[in-house]
């Protein structure tokens, strides 16, 4: 497959439009409105809830992280209604915390810590369910693990490795890779960010990925300082790109990024270590000040039918959650075993969950221990 | 560039200049390159100028940042020219506190400034957007066009604009024919300067754009958070061109306007009594 | 800010400047209201758009967060001040003081060699060459920075052309401090240039033809011309570099690969990741404090201040 077609293939697409996390840029104007909580409004106030759908729902997402013709096509179904879609790049949960505060959005892009700690602090708006009936067709694991509104899309952090750049040898767990990285001393990469880093070193050492202990947050950081002199380098962008090349032998990484790779250099390979991973899991959920509920719900029925998610998956190149979808979806995505979301991989997969403030304010302290180490 | 006249500085000066356009080769060679990740050479493709160039927020977004570069490198210029005349007859004290406003907007770290910027506009119901973007920016911009002014206008003897105000010249030809004259390359470099940090900046961008469209830094930057692409690197050497294009037609447009050659040359006070 | 001290004879020829004594500040000529009015820009963009929003920075650093709402509160607590003195924050602080300070004094050498070659050049080359520098930074940063990755990457050009002139292994230079001081070095290298070749650029080229005849050698030439018109310009550089490049945290994390964790990291990690803005403020003061404090002290020392 030469290269110029790549760029037409839904994977290499989604994987250009796909967030990298926390990091250095994680930046957003409007998600730092108002510590204080004064801002303003652009219309999304509260008014009376109306069960008319009309009106225009401001939505903050990621850049193209939409299906092509999601928008449009709901505009024709609904003339009266419409979404506006504005891009934004955060990348912590305290910028999207704070988009839900300012008011200036109808819903927003939040994983289950952003939408978690937003509930907890009374900055949402509970989806009524019985408006969106179409929610039957996302899997029950997912609708168990993200309930604040309607999940779109996961992704796992697993292990890719050149297995000839490393003897020849296999790794299947990260028992395995955690052995490996001091023998090929510089040429592991894991990545930057606290929750995924550090929520695949609690299945290493055999705990819940959403650990409040400070006993085990402990372990966590030894075990990462103990392997940091080892590493090539925390990225949070191109993470498995010198895996290509064979710069890096070993890297923690995301599923649909190691496909991609794949698609590049065959030796790549793929593991779903046998501790288990963990993974982030996202979705749309709707601001508590928001007057256009209606609008909302009616968007959120309205992607989760198996045409118009299948467009938002093909779009995007995400690992999907509807079954019922997979016939439209692109097979280069459906039929990819990485992405495929099989029983199998599912019960080895935990969701990231809201860790509480102090939970929260434990993991940023270790993940500081550890950069400064 | 005699480099008999200079061994040293000659050579080494030419290997800084390649030093500087490194990057800007790399860039250049893998905006061409149709291996998406650039993990080696994948071929040669104009695919990825036709993805920049068709696309809506970029070009949204150089609008934006260069409006608001000119802006900003303009009121930094008239800050910063105002201030160093002040200066010029201030008592000690009082420059003291200049200068050492100057030295505060620069050392605060970006970061810092444009998340209080932000917080005091909310609070004041100023709204962010473009005006906000542009007092951010001229905010440190005018330090730093105020210490290249300054460093020029130190050597400045007001007693020659007061001789040609003498010889009966009006004050305000005075001033543009000895001061200002003298000053131009400090307000040109100044100038350049200020553009350049405008043009580029992300912090403050991000922080005081509100709704408005994203200056292109944050455009791009929403773009690489996966993956940097060949398409971005595009983009950048777009974005480059097009100024070196604007800045050239500015260059002409002031040489043909006439004061360009007495300003350009180097500003001795030995050459007013040639 | 450090003026020309003028304290050379020949530049004293040059601008006819009289060394005055500091006290001896006249009133000037002009009227007061006109140097209002030039003062006027200042004061807005300061003390409306600076010292305000500072005022407010010290203000939350006596405060406290809601870590989950992120309200600020105002409690007039020192919780901030003192939380920032342990050990993890001292050593990165130590580590990116060193970092800095090293690749501010090889940003000035080689700034220094640029200036003054581009000073000692015709008009139209000086112009050109100055713009030949600013050229590349137009570029964007972010895309320049990992430009610098594609190039000192093992297997990159740069690691290749090492290979290819002997050398056994790799470069190994890419994520580690050495790779984040040329990511520094390069991007304020035209910050550097800039104010020194605009003191240089004062010097009439008769100076040193002047000196030449006099029989100085190039040595004593440059010693005697060059330097004491470029201090200003040097120190106004090594300011406007050193301070900011304390507080870079981008170039770091691209270039450094994430392990080297520096002062402005952690500084904009309080802003953009965890919401301690309470604490971020509180680092930021205790910054601006110690600086500022600095620069009085330097005022202070100089025998003869201002001189005009």
């Amino acid at each position: 497959m030469t290269d110029s077609t790549l760029l037409n293939d839904p994977l290499t697409r989604g994987a250009l439009l796909r967030r990298a996390g926390a990091g250095a840029f994680g930046l957003s104007a409007a998600s730092l409105l108002a510590a204080c909580g004064s801002s303003s409004s652009s219309g999304s106030t509260g008014g009376s809830a109306s069960d008319v759908v009309a009106g225009q729902a401001i939505l903050s997402n990621y850049p193209g992280w939409m299906g092509k013709d999601n928008l449009a096509a709901f505009h024709a179904q609904y003339p009266q209604a419409s979404i506006k879609m504005i891009s934004n790049a955060t990348s912590s949960t305290a910028e999207v915390v704070l988009q839900f505060k300012s008011k200036q959005y109808d819903f927003l892009l939040a994983d289950t810590s952003d939408a978690g700690q937003a509930a907890d602090a009374d900055l949402i708006t509970q989806i009524d369910w019985s408006k969106v009936p179409n929610i039957a067709n996302i899997s029950d694991k997912f609708r168990k693990a993200y309930p604040w509104g309607l999940p779109t899309d996961y992704g796992k952090v697993g292990i890719a490795y050149r297995p000839d750049l490393i003897g020849n040898a296999t790794i299947t767990s990260w028992h395995d890779l955690w052995e490996l990285i001091p023998r090929y001393s510089g040429q592991t990469v894991f990545i930057d960010l606290e929750r995924d880093c550090m929520g695949s070193t609690c299945k290493y050492l055999g705990f819940s990925s959403n650990t409040t202990s400070a006993d085990d947050m402990q372990k966590v950081q030894d075990a990462i300082t103990s392997v940091k002199p080892h590493l090539k380098a925390f990225l949070n962008t191109n993470i498995g790109a010198g895996l290509i090349n064979g710069s890096t032998a070993m890297a923690m990484d995301w599923d649909y990024d190691v496909a991609l790779l794949q698609q590049k250099n065959d030796k790549i390979k793929w593991v779903l270590p046998e501790e288990g991973v963990h993974a982030y899991l996202e979705g749309f959920t709707a601001v508590q000040s928001t007057s256009k509920i209606a609008v909302i719900e009616a968007f959120l029925n309205f992607l989760a039918t198996p045409k118009q998610y299948a467009d938002f998956v093909n779009t995007t190149g995400t690992a999907y959650m509807m079954p019922k979808a997979t016939p439209l979806v692109e097979k280069s995505i459906s039929q990819n075993p990485i992405l495929v979301p099989t029983d199998e991989v599912l019960a080895k997969t935990e969701f990231d969950k809201y860790l509480g403030a102090d939970g929260a304010t434990l993991w940023s302290n270790t993940w500081n221990a550890i950069k400064a180490a | 560039m005699n480099i008999r006249r200079h061994p040293v500085a000659a050579p080494l000066s030419l290997l800084i200049l390649l030093f500087m356009w490194l990057p800007l080769i790399v860039v250049a060679v893998n905006s061409f390159n149709t291996d998406t990740i650039m993990a080696g050479w994948g071929g040669f493709t104009g695919h990825w100028y036709s993805l920049a160039w068709n696309n809506q927020d970029v070009r949204t977004g150089l609008k934006t940042t260069l409006i608001i570069a000119v802006a900003s490198s303009v009121l930094s210029l008239i800050v910063a020219v105002t201030g160093a005349l002040w200066w010029r007859n201030a008592s000690p004290k009082a420059r003291a506190v200049y200068d050492g406003l100057i030295f505060a907007r620069i050392i605060l770290p970006e970061v810092v400034f444009a998340t209080a910027l932000f917080f005091l506009f909310l609070k004041v119901h100023f709204s962010l957007g473009l005006t906000a973007i542009v007092i951010g920016h001229t905010v440190w911009n005018s330090a730093y066009a105020a210490i290249i002014v300054q460093a020029r206008m130190a050597g400045l003897d007001p007693a020659l604009e007061e001789a040609a105000a003498d010889l009966g010249a009006t004050p305000w030809r005075a001033f543009r024919r000895v001061t200002l004259a003298a000053l131009m390359p400090a307000i040109i470099a100044a100038g350049l300067l200020a553009f350049t940090f405008s043009f580029d900046d992300v912090v403050t961008s991000v922080f005081l754009q509100g709704a408005s469209d994203s200056p292109l830094p944050v455009v791009i930057l929403g773009m690489i958070r996966f993956r940097i692409t060949p398409e971005i690197n595009a983009i950048g050497l777009m974005v480059m061109l097009f100024t070196v294009t604007i800045m050239s037609l500015a260059v002409i447009i002031y040489a043909t306007a006439g004061s360009l050659g007495r300003a350009g040359r180097r500003g001795s006070m030995l050459d007013m009594y040639r | 800010m450090e003026r020309d001290q003028g304290g050379v004879a020949v530049q004293q020829a040059v601008t006819s400047e009289s060394a005055q004594p500091p006290r001896r500040w006249r009133r000037p000529a002009v009227g007061g209201l006109s140097r209002l009015a030039l003062l006027l820009p200042t004061l807005v963009i300061t003390a409306l758009f600076f010292v305000i929003p500072l005022v407010l920075i010290a203000v939350y650093s006596f405060g406290t967060v809601n870590q989950v709402n992120f309200d600020v509160y105002f409690g007039w607590t020192t919780q901030n001040y003192r939380d920032f003195t342990s050990a993890l924050y001292v050593h990165t602080l130590a580590r990116s003081v060193v970092l800095s300070l090293s690749t501010t004094l090889s940003c000035a050498v080689l700034g220094f060699i640029f200036a003054y070659f581009i000073s000692r050049q015709p008009p139209r080359a000086q112009q050109l060459l100055l713009v030949a520098v600013i050229i590349p930074f137009w570029t964007s940063f972010i895309v320049r920075t990992y430009a610098w990755v594609d190039l000192l990457q093992n297997l990159g050009p740069v690691d290749r052309f090492a290979r290819a002139l002997g050398l056994h292994g790799h470069i190994d230079i890419l994520y580690t401090p050495y790779s984040i001081g040329i990511g520094i070095l390069y991007s304020y290298l035209p910050l550097m240039i800039l104010p020194i070749y605009v003191s240089l650029e004062r010097i009439d080229p008769a100076l040193y033809d002047a000196a030449a005849d006099l029989g100085a050698t190039p040595f004593r030439q440059f010693r005697r011309v060059v330097l004491p018109h470029a201090v200003p310009g040097l120190i106004a550089g090594i300011i406007i570099v050193g301070v900011p490049a304390l507080g870079e945290y981008v170039i770091p994390e691209i270039l450094g690969g994430g392990k080297t964790l520096m002062a402005g990291n952690l500084l904009a990690n309080q802003f953009l990741e965890t919401g301690n803005y309470p604490f971020g403020s509180a680092l930021a003061v205790t910054v601006m404090v110690v600086l500022m404090a600095l620069l009085f002290l330097l005022r202070k020392a100089q025998p003869a201040a201002e001189v005009q």
